[in-house]
């Protein structure tokens, strides 16, 4: 599975307003994409660890956790799970060169049709 | 000229684990930590005390005070300081309650020693992008009153030292007992009063000297209650004023739907997706819960709140997580604050259209 799911990071490293990508599958490893010249990526896998720390406490507090959304300034970290528990974050720019909806959408409807 | 050290505690009853965690972390870092070792909590905190450490590493799995207790020691004593849990074997719900308690990180021991490298650069990365200021250390994860009671009742000395960013107050405790606190002008049971009135700020325990003067006789129960009650006093005179942030609130509206559900003093955090609601006509969002909390952490108003700590604890935990991703990644800053001054947590339930009617 996680060749697959490489794949769909590197197919879309180049979508315009995309900072970076990451997946954390259900055994917790995680790969990360970085796809944004002037995004950290040397503290990409940390953070993104960091991040997935927040859905045990999302459903420790009886919360919704299949799908949830940081909003910066600057950012917008959407992180969407799938049925097979794998969770994807999708790091897009606000502003200037943003990554709109639709191409969020498209990323969260392949990442949940990826075998 | 010498760069400060990161003052660094390991805390853990396996003594072997705690050498090798110190050697192993030290030749990481060089001269940049200074690494202390406890295998117990309560030389934990002594260690934090004395040392001023700054980042703590503690195991779940202690016997008399485990890690979840003792990050509400910390909370209590120490709120500043930096902590990460170590697990070998904790569940879902043990690293969850671990982070609801203020735990940055909670680290599984098998990783650690498979990749010693990585977690040094974890633990100094965490340490780097800790907030400079924010909701933790302020007094509402244990009220003054609980902590002086503490102090009072395991009769110790010490002299806590409240602050806040226009003033600094002393409470001086001598074996138990309150004998003299001052702020600002005030002194004696006035400055009492006025340090137990103030709605956040942040605390310390500073080692007993002898104040300039004693001003205060009257024992601290006697001391607590009546500060209670003016403080009561001072809450019903301001009782319109809350009434009047709580109307502000967004109404439970089909409009509303489309406001931001979840929001934190310093970013927003939606848990479902805004751009395209895969929500079906038919259905229509009921408010199930409100609660606004300010900064410090008081709650202003809550509706239909089972947990309202737990809401509150959600909601820090939020505004910590999104500051360090934020610092880390350099997402920028502050996103959205409905009000300048709370935080807001609104759960919504979808509801059959004709139910909601």
């Amino acid at each position: 599975m996680s060749e697959t799911i490489k794949e769909f990071l590197k197919r879309n490293a180049k979508v315009p307003g995309l900072m970076a990508l990451a997946v954390q599958y259900p055994d917790k490893t995680v790969n990360t994409q970085k796809c944004s010249r002037d995004f950290p990526g040397e503290v990409l896998e940390n953070a993104w660890r960091s991040l997935m720390e927040a859905i045990p406490v999302l459903k420790l507090n009886q919360l919704p956790s299949a799908r949830f959304r940081w909003v910066y300034t600057e950012a917008i970290v959407h992180c969407e799970y799938r049925k097979d528990g794998s969770c994807l974050g999708i790091f897009g720019a606000r502003g200037n060169n943003e990554l709109n909806d639709l191409e969020i959408d498209r990323l969260v409807a392949e990442f949940h049709a990826v075998p | 000229m010498s760069q400060k050290k990161l003052k660094v505690l390991f805390i853990d009853d396996d003594a072997l684990f705690l050498e090798m965690a110190q050697n192993v972390m030290q030749s990481f870092a060089g001269e940049a930590w200074e690494i202390h070792t406890a295998t117990n909590a309560g030389d934990g905190l002594a260690l934090i005390q004395e040392k001023h450490i700054e980042l703590v590493v503690v195991d779940v799995h202690m016997p008399v005070v485990n890690g979840m207790q003792f990050l509400q020691l910390l909370n209590r004593k120490h709120p500043n300081v930096a902590r990460v849990v170590l697990s070998g074997d904790a569940t879902e719900a043990e690293r969850a309650t671990c982070l609801s308690l203020g735990a940055e990180l909670v680290l599984d021991k098998g990783e650690i020693r498979k990749s010693w490298q990585n977690i040094f650069r974890t633990l100094n990365e965490l340490a780097r992008v800790q907030p400079e200021e924010g909701f933790r250390g302020v007094l509402r994860r244990v009220s003054l009153p609980d902590v002086l009671q503490m102090e009072c009742l395991s009769r110790s000395s010490a002299v806590l030292e409240i602050s806040t960013k226009s003033l600094r107050g002393h409470i001086y405790i001598h074996e138990g007992q309150i004998i003299h606190a001052e702020a600002g002008e005030r002194i004696g049971e006035d400055a009492f009063n006025f340090l137990m009135s103030l709605a956040g700020g942040e605390f310390n325990f500073k080692p007993f000297h002898e104040p300039s003067d004693r001003s205060i006789s009257a024992s601290w129960e006697f001391l607590l209650m009546e500060s209670a009650r003016k403080r009561d006093e001072a809450a019903g005179a301001t009782e319109s004023d809350t009434k009047i942030v709580a109307k502000q609130a967004p109404a439970p509206t089909p409009a509303a739907a489309k406001v931001v559900p979840f929001v934190a003093p310093d970013a927003l955090f939606v848990p479902t997706l805004p751009a395209e609601p895969a929500v079906s006509s038919e259905l229509r969002p009921e408010v199930a819960e409100m609660i606004v909390c300010s900064v410090q952490g008081d709650i202003v108003y809550e509706w239909q709140c089972a947990d309202a700590n737990g809401r509150v604890n959600f909601l820090e935990f939020v505004s910590q997580k999104s500051r360090q991703l934020g610092v880390g990644l350099g997402l920028g800053d502050v996103v959205a604050q409905i009000q300048g001054e709370h935080a807001i947590i609104v759960r919504m339930n979808l509801v059959p259209e004709a139910a909601a009617a």
